[in-house]
């Protein structure tokens, strides 16, 4: 290249020169990402290429360890060091596709590498620890409860919450008050999700959750999620302090909730605290109270009920149809469906069993 | 002396519109930045997270999928049974018929055996007249509403008044979900209670091959036009909008794919029916709604649930859309002036607003005037080889590097198009569509934006093929 004559066209037209000049850094720019792209494709694929060769490699032996046909070592001396946390990953999807004694298998196979992540879950990325302590709670059993207990105080709340979800799924109740007594920290999730969290810990559970729902000392909107959690459960020791919540609280997801528990487990001897919360303002207070008195309602409440079918709320509607389906008041029912007015159709369908 | 002033204005003007160029595309450039950081977060949160756990989890929100259908008689039962193959645990469908003039209640009623049933509406948005509710026998969750013609938002009310759910899904009837679809799109409103809407992504399906209502392979188009789109798509959805959500400021999300909580939809009096861009009109109604009455909020996009959907295969249909897609962005942007420059409406009055409304809805204008210019000063001599080359650079040689950006993004986070040939077309396509297609892009949202005040309507008309047809 003939330098001296580009600085002749630089002195003579710096401008221009400076644009060519400039065009070409971002064009070789635009070029790069175009070639980071093929980069990325050539490199992904390779790994794919190198994964599935592994994965080819493992498959059958690892069925044949499972059915107990040949011992693990034959496996594990196919795992080179450069590939022991892939085979961890790949032992976890394995995992997914087996169930009791051949899945006790899989986590003995994966036993030997574990120790591997726990060094992962020292790593500044987030994603990385909470990818690290699912691994280690589908993987590693019991034997990593307590990593895994440290974790719920992971400060990314992500981590705290994937921690929180394995100690529900894999840990005992024993872990239930560590989880609640940090239920500050996922205030954020949705609470039919923390619910449902807890719930898979079993009834086992249900004492400490009776015990947040009728502590004063917890925020409302973790002892919603207690009393989601009870009715998930079924839970008819927790109607006592469900009615005592219906009493005194004030906070409305609290009320609705605890309603719906009430919906579920609650008795003739709660009526009271239930029928306090029938003329509500709030539409979902009146729905749930509705549906919970149309499950322990007496027949003195069905004219209620009844009228309920008048709310101007939908919801109330819905709930009072049903209610009155739950309470066996069909002759109700039928007086509703015989009305000349829309709402007679839904009182017919919920009579012929269809959903409305 | 006239003549001079003539020559000294064009040449400002010339000017103008190359410092235009620069700032439009630098803003795309800076979205496209942040979409790279957002991005690799957003993969590196996936791998975190089991998406069997969620499925299994019975805390997921009830979702009511709303998908309007219009004269939709080629694709409504093989995209209905599609929607019945989504894996979400509580989940209702409510096909919407818009007064269709072809066979699209018949054909979902032979299919589905629909029987007429009563259902309670929930909410009271004012919409055409309703004609029927039919519920399916052989399938529970599956309703159809049918409706008096009334346009696509007023289907999305009329479908909004039916449904039961904390949730909705906006959708169009001929898009095809991935099965996760749903699952991973709702995900946003589990981890962050405060989430009030959130998008996914729309891909092109031309080119693919559909079975039993899911896309088995992902191929390009293999005609010019349609991959142009894909490309573009890739641009709009992974550089745009991921760029625009790590900003925190989503204002589109689009009308083929996206979940709503249906409370504060109803709150804010539902889909705005006197504009065809409903889509966004909402999104921008949210915010300001919230914004105004300091509910705090947050409306996300999520890069990898995908609706795979048709796009138009003529230069005719593609034009209409256009056309109607900047329409729909100058009226929602008209209607809410307000909100630009507006420090009460945060960064969205003074970032997102700004932005779509300086370099979007203008962009068609000062593009096409700006090429005009380039040509008359060419003729008249006044073109300068700096000019020239200063001009070309920022028409297209900033356009080419924007969609190698978004074709990096895509290899970096998705790869959807695992044969290497089609990487190899995009990249090329991100070279050729700069000579024609970015051009009459600009032309059809030039019209767009000259008839926005003609308050034109419509679904805007679309030739359907049909999934089980492999499209060119």
């Amino acid at each position: 290249m003939n330098w001296s004559r580009w600085w002749e066209f630089y002195l003579r037209d710096s401008d221009l020169a400076l644009l060519i000049l400039g065009n070409l850094v971002f064009g070789a720019a635009a070029a790069g990402l175009a070639l980071v792209a093929v980069a990325l494709r050539i490199s992904n694929d390779r790994k794919a290429r190198h994964w599935n060769r592994l994965e080819r490699l493992w498959e059958p032996l690892t069925l044949e360890v499972v059915v107990g046909v040949t011992p693990p070592e034959r496996l594990w001396a196919l795992v080179g060091p450069a590939d022991r946390l892939r085979f961890v990953n790949y032992l976890l999807r394995f995992a997914k596709r087996v169930s009791g004694s051949e899945r006790r298998i899989v986590d003995d196979l994966a036993a030997p590498y574990l120790h591997l992540l726990l060094r992962q879950l020292t790593r500044r990325t987030p994603e990385r620890r909470a990818r690290a302590v699912q691994t280690l709670s589908t993987l590693g059993s019991r034997r990593y409860m307590d990593a895994i207990l440290r974790s719920l105080d992971d400060p990314s709340p992500l981590v705290a919450m994937v921690a929180a979800r394995s100690l529900a799924r894999t840990g005992g109740p024993e872990y239930a008050a560590g989880i609640l007594s940090r239920m500050h920290r996922f205030d954020q999730w949705r609470p039919s999700f923390l619910a449902s969290m807890l719930a898979t810990m079993g009834p086992a559970v249900a004492p400490a959750l009776r015990r947040a729902l009728a502590d004063s000392a917890y925020p409302p909107s973790v002892r919603a999620v207690a009393a989601d959690a009870l009715r998930e459960l079924h839970d008819y020791v927790s109607a006592d302090a469900a009615a005592l919540v219906l009493e005194a609280a004030t906070d409305r997801n609290l009320i609705a909730a605890t309603l719906n528990l009430m919906a579920h487990v609650g008795r003739s001897e709660h009526l009271p605290a239930v029928r306090r919360h029938a003329t509500s303002k709030e539409p979902i207070v009146r729905a749930r109270a509705i549906a919970a008195l149309g499950h322990v309602g007496a027949a003195e409440d069905l004219p209620f009920i009844v009228g309920a079918f008048h709310d101007e709320s939908a919801w109330v509607v819905l709930r009072a149809g049903e209610a009155l389906l739950e309470a066996r008041a069909t002759d109700k029912l039928e007086a509703l469906a015989r009305l000349d007015t829309p709402r007679a159709h839904l009182a017919q369908q919920l009579l012929a069993g269809k959903p409305a | 002396m006239i003549y001079g002033i003539i020559l000294r204005l064009l040449d400002g003007f010339n000017a103008l519109v190359l410092v235009y160029f620069v700032v439009l595309n630098a803003g795309y450039f800076i979205t496209g930045l942040f979409a790279f950081r957002s991005l690799r977060r957003y993969v590196r949160r996936l791998r975190s997270l089991d998406i069997e756990d969620l499925l299994g989890s019975t805390g997921m929100p009830p979702i009511t999928l709303i998908a309007p259908a219009f004269n939709e008689e080629a694709t409504c039962v093989e995209a209905t049974r599609s929607l019945l193959t989504l894996r979400y645990g509580d989940m209702e469908i409510l096909v919407c018929n818009d007064g269709s003039k072809d066979r699209t209640l018949d054909r979902l009623r032979e299919a589905f055996d629909l029987e007429e049933a009563f259902r309670l509406q929930t909410g009271d948005i004012p919409t055409a007249g309703i004609r029927g509710v039919y519920r399916s026998r052989t399938h529970h969750v599956l309703w159809v509403i049918d409706k008096e013609n009334g346009g696509k938002a007023d289907t999305l009310n009329a479908g909004l008044n039916f449904c039961r759910t904390p949730l909705f899904c906006a959708m169009d009837a001929d898009s095809l979900l991935e099965r996760e679809a749903l699952t991973r799109i709702v995900r946003p409103f589990v981890e962050d209670a405060r989430t009030i809407a959130a998008g996914g992504v729309i891909r092109i399906i031309n080119g693919c091959t559909v079975r039993e209502g899911s896309v088995v392979e992902v191929r390009l188009p293999r005609e010019l036009l349609p991959r142009f789109q894909v490309l573009e798509y890739l641009r709009a959805f992974l550089a745009g909008r991921m760029g625009w959500h790590e900003l925190e400021s989503t204002l589109i999300i689009s009308g083929a794919f996206g979940v709503f909580r249906r409370e504060l939809v109803v709150e804010v009096g539902g889909y705005a029916t006197d504009t065809v861009g409903e889509d966004m009109e909402l999104v921008v109604r949210l915010h300001r709604h919230c914004l105004e009455q300091k509910i705090p909020y947050t409306i996300g996009f999520v890069p990898d649930p995908v609706a795979w959907t048709e796009c138009p295969g003529t230069l005719k249909v593609l034009g209409r859309q256009r056309d109607r897609w900047q329409r729909g962005l100058v009226e929602t942007l008209l209607r809410h002036r307000r909100m630009l420059f507006n420090p009460r409406y945060g960064r969205i009055g003074m970032l997102a607003y700004p932005y779509f409304v300086f370099l979007e809805m203008l962009s068609p204008l000062i593009e096409v005037l700006g090429y005009l210019g380039f040509l008359v000063a060419l003729v008249l001599g006044r073109v300068s080889s700096l000019y020239a080359t200063a001009f070309l650079s920022v028409a297209i040689g900033l356009g080419i590097g924007l969609s190698f950006t978004a074709v990096a993004l895509e290899e970096l986070g998705f790869r959807r198009y695992p044969r290497r040939s089609d990487l190899y077309r995009l990249i090329w396509l991100a070279v050729a569509e700069n000579f024609g297609y970015r051009q009459l892009t600009a032309l059809w949202r030039l019209r767009g934006l000259v008839t926005v005040f003609r308050k034109a309507k419509g679904w805007g008309r679309m030739e359907r093929r049909g999934f089980g047809v492999k499209p060119g």
